[in-house]
């Protein structure tokens, strides 16, 4: 059975391409245009992964990242954080708030699979 | 003429001679000064053809003496003999052959007797100071006595005179000085006994001998100040007479002895320092015990001082902490587990001490780059520390370190501690450049700021480029309830915030204001459902001036698509009277559940018939049943008396529901009328109508409206429907109707057993049996009789609170425990279901999703009594995130299956045991599995826990693996792998393992040789183990076995602390013969303080014990019985006065011999009459000596 990734972003350009990606990787992808719509579409549906942008309206990535993190039932859920911001203090605080793995922009869509491949990969194989 | 002749003469002849007498005196003083100035003169010739002479004299010793004193004499004036004497010589300077040479020319010359009257009685201050100075540089011996009296004299000055007579005492270096010394320190005297000591410090080593004698002497004045010389003479052959003086019966010798030992520094002083510290009774002399293990600097001292901590005196605590700093214990685990242990003043000491070793300051810096479970671990420990007054180095690193994580973990521990000191420090952190460090600070600062604190750094943080800073400054501000300081003008701005929280932040803090309208007319089509549901429930506040607008919003929330803006509007709704709210509210019910039923009817019913006519006779004319229904709810709700036509009517209503829901409503209005239409409702076609009519009748009937209802409710027990002759049953038992007794007892069922039990039979335990046999619908009429002596008894059997009435009681247990917001009452909940049958509580969803660890752990307590093997609940359990739950998870063991493997392993930072436990469970068949698992793992303690389960598994296949383990360069996992060998009986390994560079490692190593049986291995590594601890611990080992051989060398090893651990092993090995031996070769201190330990540790029942070995063993039994305390054991000892071995009664009478009760001397002389020779012997010595 493929695995689920929720792509979260409110650049629709960004989702696409990831989409494709991820798709074409084997993947099951569901996006989300904000940090809001992301936490519904886990509580309608669990993925396995969240591909999450740290800069979004309502709620930002490290905030969803830690809702999600403060739910017992989601703590399979992996976290690939995706961001413009580059910063030692921005990196450490996504670790904080318990991503699993924390990618530059622009990000490369496959460096995107890798990553998740290598997260889903630590918690059992893909 | 003649006579005034005569008398002018006699006048002349006076004044001539009263002029000649002035003449003939001037000439006489003028000739005596003349002639004292040419003594001067001469005096002054001679002294200065004697200077260059004296010089000579000096330079040579003052040799010739005799000569001198010739040339002296001739002076002839005693102080100018003593000033050129002076003049020409240092007194202090000269060798002693000198000294006692310038002495006896001294006392020739009668210079001594002039000093030894000045010393006492010269007038002049200056010439008693010289006195005793020239008699101390002489060291005129016989003079202490003047000297020590002009110390003592309390006219005397202090700053000249008495301060001249110390120092003359200092100089008295002649024998017999220093005894006349010490004797003088009996006297009290603030001014004296000090300088007496300094003296006899400044004498050095002369004084040690004197002073070590005073250390017997009768007076505790000599004996502590003898102590305190001895200390700051650095004697060390001072060291065990001071050990002695820690038992002497004066609480300040005692103090000064532990001082003293501190200043010797030697570690033999350590066991009774140890003593005295955890036992004297007096607190001063436990502080200085404290203070010299802290100088003495003995890591055996460590546990003594940890103990300390708990000490009832603020200053002794406080020594303790001094030493520990001083210790710098490696480990500060122990100072840890004070902290932890709750008691005030210890915990606050000891985290003082663990401040001041530095580990405090060194948890924070490896926080930078911990592994996440270490960082946690540091993280609770540090918190801790910090809540106990010892954070400062957090706030140091929050100021200083270089590294942004650090800073930020710093601010975050600080607020956790919650210390209101470290305010202004998190003040200035919010100004970090990196922004976690300046969010985590606010946060902090929030928590630990005073109220009266003006919130500047959060006012100036709503400003912050970082998003995530100004959610947190704005959510300060409402914590504190300071958004009033926010200006007006800017609230619009904060709650129109892309980010969520801010604007949930922003709507809290407006509550009550001005600007609470606005905000929630903003907020309430927020794209968060509970936002829009808080803003919606805001609006319902704004109770003046609600304007068109404000009811638009309204009625729009109550067509939200989320049930909880429904309900928010509902209630906002509620506050308004217009027809318009009816009318929207009544149409709110036909799409309702239950809950947001329940509440609209409540609602609607609060606001009172009168201003509900017209709403509601215009939906009970409506074609929808939803209308009606509402309509119905609302007057049961109501219960006012003008409502039953409106529902005696709906009773033909073509809907059976509708005709249901009138006979409920009406069931709650008493009244003939309603009785009738009621009785009329038993004829309903549908039997849930008919049902509801008689459950209604019983009510009315209850109301005591019996008669017009027993006839309707004794018909209903012919209903065709069981389930209405059940409730029939029940509601005539309720009435007491025994006249229906009989057709009730035809009906049977649980409604008539019921029924039944009103009426006074069965009896109790009948019903409930009846009752569980019975199930749900048994219990459903249990739950309905409300007369007590049923009810309250089924209520207390079931655990079923009181007020659950209606039917489907079961049902609102699992809405309560989903949606309750009070953890109590899902707790309680969870445990009904849990507990009923046909409960089912849904266990796993609860692990999953209650937010309260309490209620969690209960729901996986009881998934590890009914799950099966590696149900999801369980494995859920062990990764949530609070311990308790985890542990709980772990019980459940062998439930949880292979698959769980590394999830249990994870919890072994929560409870190491409990997962090594569960890890057996699990792999119990398969621990090649668990070997994988082992070799996947990355942090220590799982990989500790893995270990020490394979070893309890007994995997002998698996040792080679265990063996390349011991190459670890962790020594906790390598101490692991060497507990698993031993627990396989790998001795070689062990034996290979006892050479590990890790202390703890050789400990586990050699205690697994010990039980293995390998003394000689144990003792050849016991004679090389460099680390006293290991030792100390071997010792222990060896007591629990066999192991009395190694024990009885190790009595003689160099450290104190072993050889009482060897000689308390010798007991629990059952070598009784070497602890005698090695009691007798120990010092009387350290003799005492092991035979302390043998009482406390309550050793003395391994010496009654070994009563039942063979006769050699009894007789060494009784030997060290007599060697511990022979008092404590004379029962025993008089027992062996009569045992059937002459070696046994020997060993008896030799102990008996040194009590002293009638007993004992009475059995001493019975055996006196022994038919042994050797024991009567023994005995008639006895006897004779005493």
């Amino acid at each position: 059975m493929s695995r689920r990734i929720l792509v979260v972003d409110d650049t629709p350009e960004l989702v696409r391409t990831a989409r494709r990606r991820l798709q074409a990787a084997g993947y099951e992808v569901a996006t989300a245009a904000d940090g809001l719509a992301a936490l519904e579409a886990i509580e309608q549906s669990v993925p396995d992964a969240v591909v999450l942008d740290v800069m979004m309206p309502h709620l930002n990535g490290f905030q969803v990242c830690r809702r999600i993190r403060a739910e017992p039932a989601w703590a399979h859920v992996k976290i690939v954080m995706l961001t413009a911001r580059t910063s030692a203090a921005d990196q450490f605080w996504g670790e904080q708030a318990g991503a699993d793995r924390y990618l530059t922009k622009p990000v490369d869509p496959v460096q995107l699979a890798d990553a998740l491949r290598e997260v889903l990969d630590d918690a059992g194989g893909a | 003429m003649s006579t005034g002749l005569t008398l002018e003469n006699a006048l002349l002849v006076a004044v001539a001679l009263a002029m000649a007498l002035g003449v003939a005196l001037m000439i006489v003083g003028g000739t005596r000064g003349l002639l004292v100035r040419w003594r001067e003169r001469r005096l002054t010739r001679r002294v200065a053809a004697l200077r260059g002479r004296l010089e000579e004299h000096a330079s040579g010793g003052f040799q010739d003496v005799e000569r001198l004193f010739v040339e002296l004499r001739a002076v002839d004036d005693p102080q100018q003999t003593d000033a050129v004497l002076r003049d020409v010589g240092d007194f202090e300077a000269l060798e002693p052959g000198a000294r006692d040479r310038l002495r006896a020319l001294y006392d020739r010359l009668g210079l001594l007797t002039l000093h030894r009257r000045n010393l006492r009685a010269a007038p002049d201050w200056r010439a008693r100071a010289d006195a005793a100075l020239v008699l101390g540089s002489l060291a005129v011996v016989d003079a202490i006595p003047l000297l020590v009296e002009a110390i003592r004299d309390p006219d005397e000055d202090a700053s000249t005179v008495k301060a001249a007579a110390a120092r003359a005492l200092g100089m008295m270096t002649a024998p017999g000085a220093p005894e006349l010394l010490v004797a003088e320190l009996a006297q009290p005297g603030d001014w004296s006994a000090p300088r007496i000591a300094e003296v006899l410090v400044e004498m050095g080593a002369q004084a040690v001998g004197p002073c070590l004698d005073g250390l017997d002497h009768d007076h505790a004045n000599v004996r502590a100040w003898c102590c305190r010389v001895l200390g700051r003479l650095g004697a060390r052959e001072a060291v065990a007479p001071l050990r002695r003086r820690l038992l002497d019966r004066s609480g300040p010798v005692r103090t000064v002895a532990a001082e003293a030992l501190g200043l010797l520094g030697d570690v033999s002083a350590t066991p009774g320092l140890a003593e005295v510290l955890g036992r004297d009774p007096a607190a001063q002399v436990r502080a200085a015990a404290a203070r010299a293990l802290g100088a003495i600097r003995d890591p055996a001292a460590e546990s003594a001082l940890v103990d300390a901590l708990s000490d009832p005196d603020p200053w002794t605590r406080t020594c303790a902490v001094e030493a520990l700093e001083r210790l710098e214990p490696a480990d500060g685990e122990a100072l840890l587990e004070v902290v932890r242990s709750g008691r005030e003043e210890a915990s606050r000491a000891a985290a003082v001490a663990l401040e001041r070793t530095g580990h405090v300051a060194r948890w924070v810096d490896e926080l930078s780059g911990a592994p996440a479970g270490r960082a946690e671990a540091l993280e609770g420990w540090l918190v801790l520390v910090a809540r106990r007054g010892g954070g400062g180095p957090i706030e140091g690193a929050l100021a200083t370190s270089p590294d942004l994580a650090v800073r930020a973990r710093a601010a975050r521990l600080l607020g956790r501690a919650g210390d209101p000191e470290a305010t202004d420090a998190l003040a200035r952190a919010c100004g970090d450049a990196e922004w976690p460090v300046r969010l985590e600070a606010l946060r902090a600062w929030v928590e630990v700021a005073a109220h009266e604190d003006e919130p500047a750094v959060l006012l100036d943080a709503l400003d912050d480029g970082e998003e995530l800073v100004r959610v947190a400054a704005l959510e300060g501000l409402v914590l504190r309830g300071a958004m009033a300081q926010v200006p007006v003008d800017r609230l619009p701005a904060l709650a129109g915030q892309a980010n969520l929280e801010a604007r949930v932040a922003a709507l809290d803090g407006v509550r009550g204001t001005t600007s609470e309208r606005d905000v929630a007319m903003l907020l309430r089509q927020d794209p968060s459902a509970e936002l829009r549901a808080s803003a919606v429930a805001a609006l319902g506040r704004v109770v003046d001036g609600v304007g068109d607008d404000v009811f638009a919003a309204l009625l729009e929330g109550l067509a939200d698509r989320d049930e909880r803006v429904r309900s928010a509007a509902a209630a906002a709704l509620g506050h308004i009277e217009a027809l318009e709210a009816t009318d929207a509210l009544v149409r709110a019910t036909f799409s309702a559940g239950p809950a947001l039923r329940e509440e609209i009817t409540s609602v609607l019913a609060d606001r009172g018939l009168d201003a509900l006519w017209d709403a509601l006779d215009a939906f009970m004319a409506s074609d929808r049943e939803e209308a009606r229904l509402a309509v119905l709810w609302t007057l049961g709700k109501m219960g006012d008396p003008r409502g039953v036509p409106l529902l005696t009517a709906a009773l033909a209503d073509p809907r059976p529901k509708v005709r249901a829901s009138a006979v409920g409503a009406l069931g709650k209005i008493p009244g003939a009328e309603t009785a009738g239409a009621l009785r009329d409702a038993l004829a309903d076609p549908d039997g849930r109508t008919r049902a509801a009519a008689v459950n209604a009748l019983g009510r009315l009937g209850e109301g005591g409206g019996h008669d017009a209802v027993g006839a309707g409710l004794r018909g209903a027990l012919r209903d065709p429907d069981p389930y209405v002759r059940g409730r029939a049953c029940v509601a005539l038992g309720r009435l007491g109707d025994v006249e229906a007794r009989g057709r009730i007892a035809e009906e049977g069922g649980a409604g008539a057993i019921v029924g039944l039990a009103l009426l006074g039979e069965p009896d109790d335990a009948a019903l409930l049996g009846g009752l569980l046999d019975a199930g749900l619908g048994g219990l459903d009429a249990a739950l309905e009789a409300e007369e007590p002596g049923v009810a309250a008894r089924v209520r207390a059997f079931l655990g079923v609170p009181d007020g659950v009435e209606r039917v489907g009681w079961l049902a609102e247990l699992r809405v309560t425990l989903s949606g309750s917001r009070d953890p109590e009452e899902r707790l309680r909940a969870l445990e009904l279901l849990a507990g009923a049958e046909g409960g089912e509580p849904p266990l796993g969803a609860v692990v999953s999703s209650d937010p309260d660890p309490r209620v969690r752990r209960r729901a996986i307590a009881l998934l590890a009594q009914r799950a099966g093997v590696g149900d999801p609940g369980l494995l859920r359990g062990l990764r949530d995130p609070d311990p308790d739950v985890r542990r709980a998870a772990l019980a459940a063991g062998a439930r949880l299956g292979s698959g769980a493997g590394a999830a249990v392993l994870a919890c072994a930072d929560v409870d190491l045991d409990a997962t090594v436990a569960a890890l057996v469970a699990v792999y119990r068949r398969t621990p090649v599995q668990l070997a994988d698992l082992l070799m996947g793992a990355s942090l220590e303690w799982e990989r500790r826990a893995a270990i020490a389960a394979l070893g309890r598994l007994g995997a002998r296949d698996l040792a080679p693996l265990l063996h390349a383990l011991l190459d670890d360069p962790s020594a906790g996992v390598r101490a692991a792998v060497v507990v698993a060998l031993a627990q396989l009986g790998d001795d070689e390994a062990l034996t290979q393992a006892a050479t590990d560079p890790s202390p703890a490692v050789r400990t586990e190593a050699l205690r697994g040789l010990v039980a293995a049986g390998a003394f000689p291995v144990v003792q050849s590594s016991l004679a090389v183990e460099p680390v006293v601890a290991v030792r100390v611990a071997i010792c222990e080992a060896l007591a629990a076995g066999d192991g009395g051989g190694v024990l009885a060398v190790a009595i003689d090893d160099a450290h104190p602390t072993v050889r009482k651990a060897a000689l308390l092993g010798c007991l629990g090995a059952g070598t009784f013969d070497a602890f005698v031996d090695g009691l007798d070769r120990l010092d009387p201190v350290e003799a005492q303080v092991v035979r302390g330990e043998v009482a406390r540790r309550g050793l003395g029942g391994a010496l009654r014990d070994g009563m039942a070995g063979p006769a050699p063993v009894r007789a060494a039994a009784l030997r060290a019985m007599a060697a511990v305390d022979p008092a404590t054991f004379e029962d025993a000892l008089l027992r062996g006065v009569d045992d059937e071995e002459a070696a046994v009664r020997q060993a008896a009478v030799d102990g008996l011999a040194r009590c002293t009760s009638v007993a004992a001397r009475n059995a001493v002389l019975r055996a006196a009459r022994d038919e042994d020779e050797g024991v009567s012997r023994r005995a008639r010595a006895a006897v004779a000596g005493s």
